[in-house]
């Protein structure tokens, strides 16, 4: 952008004006805007459209109708008449994952459950969010050390709002949906992950095993596995069994490359984070 | 004589007086050679006088160490006669091994299934042996004692180092369990000695894909239930042929009408069940294991986190079963307020059966309406207790508190405004013609099948079998109670809903007089050794404080032995069986619950009905996946 | 042909289909609201006034929502059938006369799109090509719960279009013609002229067809969400699985309107007083009655089995209706031979075979309607076997 000034006087560089000169920015602007033309990149204009965008999802969640124990009844209670969800616009629960929004983990996740859960994850359109209801799905909560109990469905899918309780009232079910109400406004659509080129990435089904193998610590098991020599059991329990295919198929295989998600944008779960410092410890 | 002496002195003349008796407030067991269970439980069943109707448990006590290792105990119901009797044996061999009882008591199916799959324990002549909780592909057996309670313990500071050798499989555990194999080759790392050589093998066992159609469910078709005398469907010629098939579906483990995680793997010919398999553990969550790892008070709240639509009922098969090993009555006060609280969790347990079931229908404002009568129940529990489903407010010897001010008010302002409210609910159901097409004559189970196939509560109730705990083998104060029994003889999907209404407001009348008989007193038994002191006692005196220690911190213990207490849940009996090793835990804790073992019969009546009617069935089963899987 | 004509002709279309879409929204918020009342909650109310905007947000999610496709599903007809079911939802309501025709700008408008000389034919034709979308969406998603939906679907349309053309021919009969215009000015003057008390029975009869043609309550059987999930748009999501959506909310708006038009004298005022310029709120009333009749029992009444659906529509429904054009037809013989009063003759017949309806329907639900049986067994029965 440039301007030739033709009117002689000095310009402040001391040009007299006979050069070209680059305008800042903001010198354009101004000029632009007082000949009342709104400038404006694309991205500024998408970002016109944020509000409308987070207001019109925030009150357009639909829930997956899944409930896996104690905590779904206490979401029942939530979706019922006295606390009535639906007044937020959440009433609509979908038991078809591909219609809903927003996948509510209530109850404790077995390792013979963690794959279904996973496998329903994958099959939800974007853009998804889960609630992580009580403290099982939480972190394990009162059966934690159970030998069939996942310490928490965050170690195998990004959780958004997590809600305490065992199980939580209503009342706090309530706070965590309009917490997910609250980062969702957050949100921009130019900053958003699922609208890129390409389909959206799956997350690694689980294998079922002796114990829950965090599928994106693999590669590292491996190595060390083979740095150990003999103990060989990390490979051993890597083989591409699926074990336990629903109605839709097998959807996500094993993927060897994990790490790569973090296109989503979403913050890396707790427990990568900590293995990897645990690997480099 | 009781009829435990008549049923010993019948089993001694049969068996010879080698025959050992042993007799545990009340609860009398015999120990029985393994070669002779059968003979003795076939005894129990024809002979006229003891009439042993059901075998309503059967489980296992690993006696690590021990040879032989495991007991497995059996406990048997008589209906006529209104005893309870149990028999043991030991599963001897490598691997261990009992007879099974199927052929005697169909029912025994699925607790033999959960003792093999939780103890390795083998049932010679099972029909189908296989895993029921655990995945198929598991390869241990995890309520053995050398099994450790899980690998994802909670690490501290002083323990993760002892953490991380059990995880074999992480970074640091394969470090540390290479050292200390350097130092000791022989050393056992987590569950199984890291140098058997079958355990890679084992895990690394693919899972063969059955072929054709069929391989899209996951399970193979010859892997899931086929139970008792159901008639096997002539199978297919040629399964790549679409038109010669039947179709395999998966209802569940997510599906809206599984009211849980059940999942049903369902055979369909066009719309009409051919078979249904119920697939079962999604839920498991190893309660039992975990109760075993804690003292009594603090396993009381596993409990409530069973039977979620009933905790009052858990916590007080639970209590009750810790009362009969301590040779323990709570007083009456307790007892009394009991009553009511278990009534009024009936109610709530039934409106939820009830409202899930027109919702699974289709009618959807039912459902609400019985959710709102629900969190009246959660209120009267919040104002008692504090909170509104997990109360565990029944311990071991009493209540957790006392009552507080108010309750009898607010409970009896809640016994007056639901008739109306049931009535209305029943009016709109009821009155509906196609919610009466939809379930009358649908799912019927004979009343032949109830008992062979273990079905109690509403369910044989439904049936035709005139049969409530409370009333016929009455525990608390429910002798001093004026009550029907509803019973219905069609045993069609109807009948148990009806049998739900009915029995809610029984309920009522049981509450309403519970109520007015409560006494004054205490609401904790004076025991102090179960019994926590109360807090201005401690102020003052030295062996309150000690007492009050104890019981936090180690708990209570209990004399050794073996104790079942049973009562009537919502649905059907709902037992603890203890052992006892004379500490502060349990040595072995099982829960038998009702559903459990009422599941197995679904099947039966699920055959040539229409998907809609499996859907109306599992309703009126009212499973409760936390009961079931455990 | 006349410029003037195609312009109006867009103009009106355009307007048809801006007053369906958001009709739909506005019917997906009425309800929610209803429901909601009548399951003492209160509703959505947060986004906007009343929860007004709710559809706004919904439709803004879907319109940015993912769409996917099964991997293994037949991506064509995947694609085309919402796309089927939409369209064909939305040229039924072309025939359908909303109002009089009014002087505007110095032409002649008539408050319709077309008056097509076989309008009901189309109507019945175009609404039974809706189900084309559905039994191809059930098939082509790969999944054995839409499959079933599908097959549900197929077969309740065959059950319940026959009952449910039959149902109209009665009005047709006394008409003597298929142009719904017609139908509608047959129907002018007062109340007591309209359709609905010559053909009691065929109002009835088209009303239950008209649910079951929809797919709603007690007939959802396609997409019984207790029972097939989400039924034939199982694996639909964004604005393919909106597309369908549309079209069923569509598609009871449509039915609502031939009801009205049919039965209740279309966009005419209850009274020959009432001015003609009025006519499109008085049709906007009789829908909003219809579609509030839908909700109500969609709200309450629980879903039908797949055998009971069948017999309630060949054994019931479909004898009804051919019995009904029967007595129609003698009763407007015997109106050619004897009676100079046609009304009287033909509500006498029809009120006659309401009658015999009414045994037949007692009949059918007699086992059923049985209440609440004694009970058997008490506790003295059980403590007199304990002695």
């Amino acid at each position: 952008m440039a301007d030739t000034p033709s009117n002689g006087h000095a310009t402040p560089d001391g040009t007299n004006g006979h050069h070209l000169r680059l305008m800042t920015e903001e010198e354009f602007i101004k000029g632009e805007t007082s000949q009342g033309i709104l400038v404006t990149s694309f991205n500024k204009l998408l970002d016109l459209v944020n509000p409308l965008y987070n207001w019109g999802r925030r009150y357009s969640m639909w829930p997956m109708q899944f409930g896996l124990a104690c905590c779904a009844i206490e979401f029942i209670s939530m979706a019922a008449s006295r606390f009535d969800f639906d007044r937020f616009g959440w009433g609509l629960t979908r038991p078809s994952p591909r219609q809903a929004d927003v996948m509510i983990v209530s109850g404790t996740v077995t390792k013979k459950m963690v794959p279904q859960i996973v496998r329903l994850y994958n099959q939800m359109a974007e853009p998804k969010y889960i609630i992580s209801m009580g403290c099982c799905a939480n972190g394990g909560g009162p059966f934690k050390e159970g030998y069939n109990v996942v310490s928490g469905i965050d170690q195998y899918l990004p959780v958004d709002v997590y809600i305490p309780g065992c199980p939580p009232t209503p009342q706090a079910f309530l706070h965590g949906l309009m917490k997910l109400q609250e980062k969702i406004d957050a949100e921009r659509l130019t900053q958003v992950a699922w609208y890129r080129r390409g389909p959206s990435e799956e997350v690694p089904v689980p294998i079922l095993g002796p114990d829950i193998i965090d599928p994106r610590q693999l590669p590292e098991l491996r190595a060390a596995a083979q740095a150990s020599g003999g103990l060989a059991l990390a490979e051993a329990t890597a083989t591409e069994t699926v074990a336990d295919e629903g109605e839709h198929g097998a959807v996500g295989a094993f993927h060897p490359e994990w790490p790569r998600k973090t296109k989503k944008g979403k913050a890396a779960t707790p427990l990568s984070a900590a293995a990897r410092a645990r690997i480099s410890a | 004589m009781s009829h435990a002496d008549l049923t010993f002195d019948k089993l001694r003349a049969q068996f010879g007086d080698g025959l050992q008796r042993e007799d545990n407030h009340g609860h009398v067991s015999i120990l029985v050679p393994t070669e002779q269970i059968v003979a003795a439980a076939k005894l129990l069943l024809t002979d006229p006088e003891l009439a042993y109707t059901q075998v309503v448990d059967i489980t296992a006590v690993d006696w690590w160490g021990r040879s032989p290792r495991f007991e497995v105990v059996y406990q048997f119901l008589s209906h006529p006669n209104h005893a309870r009797f149990s028999l043991r044996t030991y599963a001897q061999g490598d691997p261990p091994t009992v007879p099974s009882l199927t052929s005697v008591f169909p029912g025994a199916n699925w607790f033999e299934r959960e003792t093999y799959d939780m103890f390795g324990v083998r049932f010679e002549g099972h029909p189908d042996l296989r895993r029921i909780l655990m995945p198929h592909n598991f390869n241990d057996h995890p309520l053995r004692r050398d099994f450790p309670l899980g690998y994802e313990e909670v690490a501290f500071s002083h323990n993760a180092h002892e953490i991380h050798k059990r995880k074999s499989f992480t970074p640091q555990g394969l470090a540390l369990a290479a050292e200390a194999k350097q130092q000791n080759p022989d050393i056992l790392i987590g569950a199984q000695s890291v140098s058997d050589p079958d355990y890679k093998a084992r895990w690394s066992q693919p899972i063969e894909p059955t072929g054709g159609i069929r391989q899209h469910t996951g399970v193979a078709l010859e892997d899931v239930a086929t139970i008792g005398p159901m008639a096997e469907p002539t199978p297919s010629e040629d399964l790549d042929d679409p038109f010669s098939g039947t179709m395999v579906m998966n209802i569940g483990p997510h599906h809206p009408a599984t009211h849980g995680v059940l999942r049903l793997v369902t055979e369909l010919n066009g719309e009409r069940i051919v078979r249904v398999m119920p697939d079962i553990g999604f839920l498991h969550t190893g309660i039992e294991k975990t109760m075993e790892s804690k003292s009594y008070l603090k396993a009381l709240p596993c409990t409530d986190r069973t039977g979620y639509a009933s905790p009052l009922h858990c916590n007080m098969a639970f209590s009750g079963c810790i009362e009969r090993l301590l040779g323990l009555d709570a007083p009456p006060k307790a007892q009394w307020a009991r009553v009511v609280l278990l009534e009024l969790d009936r109610i709530s347990s039934h409106l939820l059966c009830i409202g899930s079931a027109s919702l699974d229908m289709g009618a959807s404002s039912p459902f609400l309406w019985a959710v709102d009568d629900r969190e009246q129940v959660y209120d009267i529990m919040e104002f008692t207790s504090g909170a509104r489903m997990m109360t565990s407010f029944i311990r071991p010897g009493g209540l957790a508190y006392d009552l507080p001010q108010g309750f009898d008010r607010v409970v009896r302002r809640y016994l007056d405004y639901l008739p109306s409210r049931l009535d209305m609910i029943e009016e709109v159901l009821v009155g509906n013609p196609i919610f009466l097409d939809r379930t009358q004559n649908v799912g019927v189970l004979t009343k032949a099948d109830v008992l062979p196939y273990n079905v109690s509560g509403p369910h044989a109730r439904a049936s035709g079998i005139d049969w409530d705990l409370r009333r016929d083998m009455p525990y608390l104060i429910y002798d001093q109670l004026k009550f029907d029994v509803p019973v219905r003889t069609t045993g069609d999907v109807y009948a148990r809903f009806m049998i739900r209404f009915a029995e809610m407001r029984e309920s009522l009348k049981i509450a309403r007089q519970a109520l007015d008989g409560i006494p004054a007193g205490r609401w904790m038994t004076a025991d102090r050794k179960v019994a926590p002191p109360p807090k201005e006692e401690i102020a003052i005196s030295m062996e309150s404080l000690i007492h009050h220690f104890k019981i936090w911190t180690e708990g209570f213990r209990t004399p050794p032995g073996q104790a079942y207490f049973a009562i009537e849940s919502p649905r059907g009996e709902m037992g603890f069986f203890m052992t006892s090793d004379g500490s502060a835990k349990p040595y072995r804790c099982h829960e038998r619950s009702g559903v459990f073992a009422s599941l197995q019969a679904m099947p039966l009546v699920c055959k040539d009905g229409l998907i809609s009617d499996l859907i109306a069935i599992i309703a009126s089963w009212d499973p409760i996946l936390g009961e079931i899987d455990r | 042909m006349d410029l003037g004509l195609l312009v109006e002709w867009i103009i009106k279309s355009v307007v048809i289909m801006g007053v369906l879409l958001t009709g739909f929204a506005y019917e997906t918020w009425l309800e929610r609201k209803v429901v909601s009342k009548m399951q003492f909650r209160i509703g959505p109310n947060r986004a906007g006034p009343f929860g007004l905007l709710l559809p706004l947000a919904d439709g803004i999610k879907l319109i940015f929502k993912e769409e996917l496709t099964p991997a293994m599903a037949d991506k064509w007809v995947f694609r085309i059938a919402p796309i089927m079911s939409m369209v064909v939802a939305l040229i039924t309501f072309a025939v359908i006369p909303v109002g009089p025709s009014i002087n505007l700008f110095g032409r002649v408008i008539p408050l319709r799109l077309a008056d097509v000389n076989i309008g009901l034919m189309y109507v019945l034709a175009v609404s039974s090509l809706g189900i084309y979308g559905i039994v191809l969406g059930g098939w082509s998603s790969n999944n054995k719960y839409a499959l079933l939906g599908g097959m549900r679907s197929a077969a309740q349309l065959i059950s319940y279009e026959l009952a449910l053309g039959l149902s109209l021919m009665g009005v047709v009969m006394l008409t003597g013609s298929l142009s719904l215009v017609d139908i509608v000015n047959a129907q002018a003057g007062n109340f007591w002229n309209w359709n609905i008390f010559l053909q009691p029975l065929g109002f009835i009869l088209y009303g239950i067809c008209g649910l079951a043609e929809t797919n709603r309550a007690p007939f959802d059987l396609p997409e019984a969400e207790q029972e097939l999930t989400a039924g034939y748009h199982t694996e639909y999501s964004g604005m393919k699985f909106a597309l369908f959506f549309m079209a069923e909310y569509i598609n009871m708006v449509n039915v609502s309107a031939i009801a009205s038009t049919m039965f209740l004298g279309g966009w005419r005022a209850p009274f020959g007083f009432i001015p003609e310029w009025t006519g499109p709120i008085w049709f906007f009333i009789k829908v909003i009655t219809f579609l509030f009749i839908y909700i109500w029992l969609r709200a309450t009444v629980p879903r039908l089995r797949y055998d009971q659906l069948m017999n309630f529509g060949w054994k019931v429904l479909l004898p009804l209706a051919i019995a009904n054009v029967i007595v129609t037809a003698i009763t407007m013989a015997l109106r050619q031979v004897y009676a100079p009063n046609a009304v009287v003759t033909v509500t006498f017949g029809s009120l006659l075979l309401m009658i015999a309806a009414v045994f037949l329907w007692r009949s059918w639900t007699s086992r059923s309607m049985r209440r609440r049986p004694p009970l058997h067994g008490t506790s003295a029965e059980g403590a007199a076997r304990t002695a």
